[in-house]
């Protein structure tokens, strides 16, 4: 008899393999972000598909009910489906990020190069009044500063 | 009182032509402060501008031809200058028309003035028939768009007045800015005047779009114009 796709994924090899996976993601994700390498905010996504996969994979008929609630007559195409919107939903937040750290990176590009500006100014105005200085102690004429 | 006028020189491996530029500007645009921003070149474009005693602003990294722009308006919002003009470090653009391109600011009968190459009956460089075609397309999007022909919507021989300054330094369109901003302050409903110029093939540096295909470029650039359609300088 031909397997059914809710059949396919309640298979013990895949059901321990998508079990392992997933958890082995989940520990990543906290140990990242407990050691400053993920910010929490990006985590959290991460996080919820993380217990997702662990939920899907320890109660499979979860894609089965997932599948009937969205309305998709087969189960793997309903988590297709799922996983495809997540990426989506990663890719977006991602540009977001993105865009907005490029504003950042420009302002603070700015100021940096306004601070340096600045700097060099003051060193030659430094520079001219310590010459000034020097002229007039070697020239014994009170000093104009 | 006088009004306060400031050139802005957006420069990236400029170093051939940086110097021969500021010199020309301080000789045939006499009253016009200079300030040259450094896009983080890797040849020898600083130690040319502060040989030639110009202030330069030089950013760490390299932010591309909107982002130098803006960091230059914030400059010149933060020293209360009343007007500035962009004006190209590659010697494309003549500084005797600096005064020209300005006036229609300084007369207050416009927020943008465009330095038009394609205005001048005189001829002059007016770039490769490829470019050409690109800006005459979109010339046409934006007249489709706001209703107002521009005939040389990616010059960046241009100036603005002190309003524009303000919107500019809070905000300035990071790519390809010179379509996108004209688009951006018709849909704002502000005044757009184009001004004959004459102008001279680049005689050093790299163009910032010469690397990429111009079909992508024009349909990039289009996109952002019909995205400015429906919204306006943030105040």
């Amino acid at each position: 008899m031909e397997p059914t796709d809710t059949d396919i994924l309640v298979l013990p090899l895949a059901q321990a393999l998508l079990t392992a996976g997933s958890v082995l993601a989940l520990v990543t994700v906290v140990v990242l972000v407990r050691r400053n390498h993920l910010e929490l905010r990006y985590s959290l996504l991460w996080l919820l598909a993380c217990c997702a996969g662990v939920g899907a994979a320890v109660y499979p008929e979860s894609s089965r009910i997932a599948a009937h609630a969205m309305g998709v007559r087969f189960p793997f195409n309903a988590v297709f489906l799922l996983v495809m919107a997540f990426q989506l939903a990663v890719t977006f937040m991602l540009t977001l990020a993105a865009s907005r750290s490029r504003r950042d990176r420009a302002r603070l590009a700015y100021e940096l190069a306004r601070l340096r500006l600045e700097l060099e100014d003051l060193r030659a105005r430094d520079a001219a009044a310590a010459t000034r200085g020097a002229t007039a102690a070697g020239s014994g004429a009170p000093s104009a500063e | 009182m006088f009004p306060r006028r400031l050139v802005i020189v957006p420069a990236f491996n400029e170093e051939a032509r940086i110097a021969e530029t500021v010199a020309e500007l301080r000789a045939e645009a006499a009253g016009w402060d200079v300030l040259v921003v450094n896009d983080c070149s890797t040849d020898g474009t600083v130690a040319a501008v502060r040989s030639c005693g110009a202030t330069c602003l030089d950013l760490p990294v390299n932010l591309g031809i909107g982002g130098a722009m803006q960091a230059g308006f914030r400059w010149a919002r933060a020293h209360d200058y009343d007007v500035v003009v962009q004006c190209d470090g590659d010697g494309q653009h003549p500084a005797r028309y600096v005064d020209a391109v300005s006036r229609p600011v300084l007369a207050g009968e416009c927020d943008l003035a465009i330095g038009s190459r394609f205005l001048n009956e005189g001829g002059g460089y007016r770039s490769t028939p490829m470019r050409r075609l690109g800006i005459r397309l979109l010339g046409l999007l934006i007249r489709a768009l706001f209703g107002r022909h521009v005939t040389d919507c990616t010059s960046g021989f241009r100036a603005i007045n002190r309003r524009l300054l303000h919107d500019f330094s809070h905000y300035y369109p990071l790519d390809y800015p010179e379509p996108e901003v004209c688009g951006l302050v018709l849909a704002s409903g502000l005044r757009v005047v184009e001004v004959p110029v004459t102008m001279r093939q680049r005689m050093g540096g790299r163009s910032s779009i010469s690397e990429l295909d111009g079909a992508l470029y024009v349909v990039k650039v289009g996109v952002a114009l019909v995205l400015s359609r429906l919204r306006t300088l943030p105040e």
